[in-house]
């Protein structure tokens, strides 16, 4: 069972390891003293490069997914905002029926003393 | 009874502005650090590639970008998501609506009055003094704005608390997608600022390269101006880092003002100062009111 788990290796220990390895390369690097050297250090660091970079994309896209849930979060949150603020207008149109109301008994009476002895 | 129900409102207005400030900056800070990263990643492929291309050419498969339209995408939609969400907020716990619900007393007044000065009204209804018809629309227009005051806090209340939670994964996601350098035995690196360390790291060595390589074809002044790149590379790595730690800083402080605006709901007017400050708040709001139906 240890066994196992030690089998699993986190991606933060994946990159300590390949981080370890591109430093041991990087204090070669700046102890060779030939071109050669050199270039032969930096030809694996480079590749080492390209792992690590695989690895920080990855660490990106795990993010990325972790946003996607959030995105919806965010959306239903602003769905809820605007229904609190289509609520909040209702109370404003009840005034502006009862407005309406008024004005249509006004102009209903003025139309009736004309027909009827009011 | 008004008071009460507009407790939060003067708070929130400023918080909600904070936030929104907050929120553009950390934002643009964080589209930036991606946007630097990704550019700079592109330099470093072209950097190597002429380094390497005597010995292994071109291959038009290679990658030359650092992140997928889809990372960059999803991030975008989010922080639209984000800026939609302090928009709103701001939107609900401005004054418009009240200022609309105003204008909408107002009107219902001014019909009471036409109303009341119908021949035929007066003559089936006691007629009512103008003064206690404005008096009237003034209890309407209380009694309204405690509406509006209570709803909007309740909901707003509901739905900032609840979007706690979610405004501190996204602000430590964000965190965690810059990271940071790994150390000096290659641990703990990642994200953004691990990768923009190496990128640096590798395009120092691309420049050694390639000064080495053609150390005897470079006439003195090329020379010189190659060779003096390799400090400004060193001193852009660092600086970058610092400010993509900056990025971080600012996505730390976005996640402070949330929870300042969370906090400005979960006071319930804790200081004589804060009563006093609704008090005139409100009671300025009322007044006035009051004041425009005299003046009509």
């Amino acid at each position: 069972m240890a066994k196992e788990l030690k089998n699993e290796l986190t991606q933060q220990e994946v990159r300590d390891i390949f981080g370890a390895l591109y430093k041991d390369l990087d204090d070669a690097y700046w102890s060779a003293t030939t071109i050669v050297d050199k270039d032969r250090i930096s030809g694996i660091q480079g590749a080492v490069f390209d792992i690590l970079t695989e690895l920080n994309k990855a660490h990106i896209k795990s993010n990325t997914e972790k946003f996607k849930e959030l995105i919806s979060t965010v959306n239903n949150v602003n769905k809820r905002l605007d229904m609190l603020k289509k609520d909040i207008d209702k109370i404003i149109h009840k005034i502006d029926v009862a407005t309406r109301v008024a004005k249509t008994v006004d102009k209903v009476l003025t139309q009736a003393v004309k027909y009827f002895k009011i | 009874m008004v008071l009460f129900a507009g407790c939060a409102t003067p708070h929130a207005q400023k918080r909600i502005a904070a936030f929104s400030t907050a929120l553009s900056i950390a934002t643009s800070n964080t589209t930036d650090a991606f946007e630097t990263v990704d550019q700079k990643f592109y330099q470093t492929k072209i950097a190597l590639l002429v380094n390497n291309y005597d010995e292994k050419g071109f291959n038009p498969n290679t990658e030359m970008r650092f992140l997928t339209g889809q990372d960059l995408a999803v991030r975008e939609e989010l922080f639209k998501g984000l800026q939609l969400y302090a928009e709103k907020l701001a939107d609900i716990m401005s004054d418009a609506q009240l200022k609309e619900f105003d204008a909408e007393t107002k009107a219902f007044g001014a019909s009471l009055q036409k109303l009341n000065g119908n021949d035929a009204f007066k003559n089936i209804a006691d007629g009512s003094s103008s003064t206690n018809i404005d008096a009237f629309v003034t209890a309407v227009n209380a009694v309204g704005s405690f509406f509006i005051n209570y709803k909007r806090e309740k909901g707003v209340r509901e739905i900032i608390t609840e979007m706690k939670q979610p405004i501190e994964n996204i602000c430590n996601t964000l965190i965690s997608d810059i990271g940071q350098p790994m150390d000096n035995h290659g641990a703990g690196g990642l994200g953004l600022r691990n990768q923009s360390w190496l990128q640096y790291d590798v395009m120092l060595k691309a420049q050694i390269g390639f000064i080495d390589h053609n150390a005897g074809k470079l006439d003195p002044a090329t020379k010189a101006e190659a060779i003096a790149k390799l400090p400004s590379i060193v001193e852009e790595q660092q600086k970058v880092d610092l400010t993509l730690k900056a990025t971080q800083n600012t996505l730390k402080k976005l996640k402070k003002t949330h929870d300042e605006l969370v906090k400005a709901f979960d006071e319930t007017c804790p200081t004589l100062e804060n009563l006093i400050a609704e008090l005139i708040h409100e009671g300025k709001r009322v007044g006035d009111f009051y004041k425009s139906l005299e003046k009509k």
